[in-house]
């Protein structure tokens, strides 16, 4: 992989109320790696950013590389980091293409670079044949892809994003969701954003940093992170998670339905808790299983549907599954959990 | 080449809906009307105009049918008219009466008048008369202006960065004056902040920054530096600010000159 590698060591934010933002903090970002930092507000994602682009110091013994280049008090303008801001602002009387070059404009580079760069960069952002537009004609999408080819046309080391799709409605969000991931990928650029949005992170990133009070969580790949999360706050921000409370005797969980039998070595199951996704609970008939509930609804999804049960334990049990079985309010279920769909987790 | 710009500023235009007046008294779109006819009659003596940055307070109320009437008034300027948010103003009408190439958060944007740079920010907190520029805004200024290089450029915001002495008014300033002047001084180039709220021609040299407040062409906040003086405003004469930006031998120099919109008498020749 091409790029530079980013590392933070130990890095810190106090402010001078006293208030944390972030806990010291070590990550190393690959070259051409696309990381998000991913947690709810106030979680210290935002914070960390502005750290990697030169926005906002570490505390005293935090330190930031580029490589092997300490970049820890260069400022923003020096550190040659691309940065997308959720509400861009592009210039609204050019065109396209005078949007993308302006970068280098002031930089002083010749026409003909120029030119060329921003061909370059239009054909990788997929703007071609829009050079001309002006801005107020382009759509949503186009416009952000505009901002994009803006920060990497001076062919920045590090690409730095803010929030990149919050800034449009639901509908066109899952479709640049997508788009963006491939640009991304096609850039080789180290990246690193931020997102609230566990979707938008799990489809982008290659790595993913969950946050939460200043601490990165787990930092691991989308898959792992959602079949195997450090701990409960984790698996319920990457993904639904039904909490089923019950009490475990040596290898057997009994819960209100019945009882499920957990393999050797799963002792540690903290308060008494297991965790399964929605999705890995199959629905079998009550006859064929030790753990049964009551249907309390079904709601069609289209390519699924969601079943929600009752009797199971405390709490409701949510579970995902094909649109077609017919499901009875009252019915008597039977409930198949495979023994490496039940994620035992550190309380939160 | 480098070449002499110039861009009109006009600030706190306060536009009401047909058949109503400001505070009950002032009738704002005649002074409006009148201010975009001195612009229009300048042109002749002063040559071209690169643009016209409005700073604020385009309507009364904030209304859809405010900035509609505001868009009909200066329909006879052309030459690119920008826009960014006073306290009286509603962010997402103005959001759908003007062209702004972001579709959430503040009204930020950055344009070209000829040489020069014209970053305008939104310091509007929604149902507060104060002003606040967010940690977002300030960053993404930090970015832009890291970009500029030695580039000049002039900083528009409603609310004004420092204290005029009118205490009812500096209750009401923008709170994170130091924050953002600590941005601004970062600059290289030339650069000027410009301001309106205050209805009145205040110029300030803060160490980092040179700051202008354009007056209003229409009501004025009157002059008084007692501590609570009352907010009151008068109709003394009301204007424009022309911008000049002049390239000399090394860098870029900025001009200000305050232009009445009110009748006077006038030209005389000094020849006999």
């Amino acid at each position: 992989m091409s790029g530079t590698q980013i590392q933070l060591k130990s890095c810190s934010k106090t402010f001078p109320d006293g208030t944390r933002a972030l806990s010291p903090t070590s990550i190393n970002v690959s070259p051409g790696e696309i990381l998000a930092l991913l947690g709810p507000s106030g979680c210290g994602k935002t914070t960390m950013l502005r750290i990697i682009a030169g926005l906002e110091s570490p505390d005293e013994t935090g330190k930031v590389f580029f490589d092997d280049s300490d970049v820890t008090s260069i400022p923003i303008e020096k550190r040659s980091v691309g940065m997308v801001f959720q509400s861009y602002a592009l210039f609204p009387n050019m065109s396209v293409r005078e949007n993308i070059g302006y970068g280098l404009k002031i930089k002083k580079i010749s026409t003909e670079k120029i030119r060329d760069r921003v061909d370059e960069v239009m054909a990788l952002c997929q703007l071609e044949g829009l050079g001309e537009r002006n801005i107020k004609a382009l759509s949503g999408g186009q416009r952000q892809r505009v901002a994009l080819a803006r920060a990497v046309a001076p062919q920045p080391k590090i690409l730095l994003l803010d929030e990149p799709l919050s800034a449009l409605d639901a509908g066109l969000r899952d479709q640049l969701r997508d788009e963006l991931a491939i640009l991304l990928r096609s850039l080789s650029i180290t990246t690193v954003f931020v997102t609230h949005d566990q979707a938008e992170a799990m489809a982008i990133a290659d790595r993913v940093a969950v946050m939460q009070k200043g601490h990165v969580l787990q930092i691991d790949d989308p898959r792992k992170l959602y079949t195997a999360p450090d701990n409960a706050f984790v698996a319920r921000f990457v993904g639904a998670a039904n909490e089923l409370s019950g009490r475990l005797n040596n290898n057997l969980f009994s819960l209100q339905g019945g009882s499920l039998q957990l393999p050797e070595g799963i002792s540690a199951v903290s308060d008494d808790k297991i965790y399964v996704r929605q999705e890995a609970i199959k629905l079998i008939p009550p006859s064929e299983s030790e753990l049964k509930g009551k249907v309390l609804s079904s709601t069609f999804l289209g390519n699924s549907q969601k079943i929600v049960l009752s009797d199971v334990c405390e709490r409701l049990v949510n579970v995902i599954t094909d649109p077609f079985s017919k499901y009875e309010i009252g019915q008597e279920v039977g409930l198949l959990i495979q023994v490496e769909d039940i994620l035992v987790l550190r309380d939160d | 080449m480098r070449k002499v710009t110039k861009f009109v500023q006009l600030t706190d235009t306060h536009i009401v809906r047909e058949g109503e007046l400001a505070y009950g008294v002032v009738n704002t779109a005649e002074y409006l009307e009148r201010a975009v006819k001195v612009i229009n009659g300048l042109l002749e003596y002063i040559g071209p105009i690169d643009g016209v940055v409005v700073t604020g307070d385009l309507a009364d109320f904030g209304a859809a049918e405010e900035y509609q009437r505001f868009k009909e008034l200066i329909k006879p300027l052309k030459f690119p008219v920008f826009v960014l948010p006073g306290n009286h103003d509603n962010r997402e009408q103005m959001r759908t009466a003007f062209d702004f190439t972001n579709e959430t958060g503040p009204l930020n944007a950055h344009v070209k008048f000829g040489d020069c740079h014209l970053i305008t920010l939104d310091s509007l907190v929604t149902g507060s008369p104060h002003g606040l520029l967010t940690d977002k805004t300030l960053d993404w200024l930090k970015c832009e202006l890291g970009e500029l290089g030695n580039e000049p450029v002039s900083i528009a915001l409603h609310h004004p960065p420092f204290v005029t002495g009118i205490g009812h008014m500096d209750r009401q300033r923008l709170r994170n004056s130091e924050q953002f002047l600590n941005i601004v001084a970062q600059h290289k180039g030339a650069k000027q902040v410009i301001c309106g709220h205050v209805h009145r021609h205040i110029t300030y040299f803060d160490k980092r920054c040179p700051i202008v407040i354009s007056p209003s062409p229409a009501h004025a906040v009157a002059l008084d530096h007692r501590e609570n003086g009352p907010s009151d405003f008068t109709l003394e004469p009301g204007g424009i600010l022309l911008h000049t930006l002049i390239p000399e031998t090394r860098d870029y120099c900025f001009r200000s000159e305050f232009v009445p919109v009110s009748p006077f008498k006038g030209p005389y020749s000094f020849g006999l």
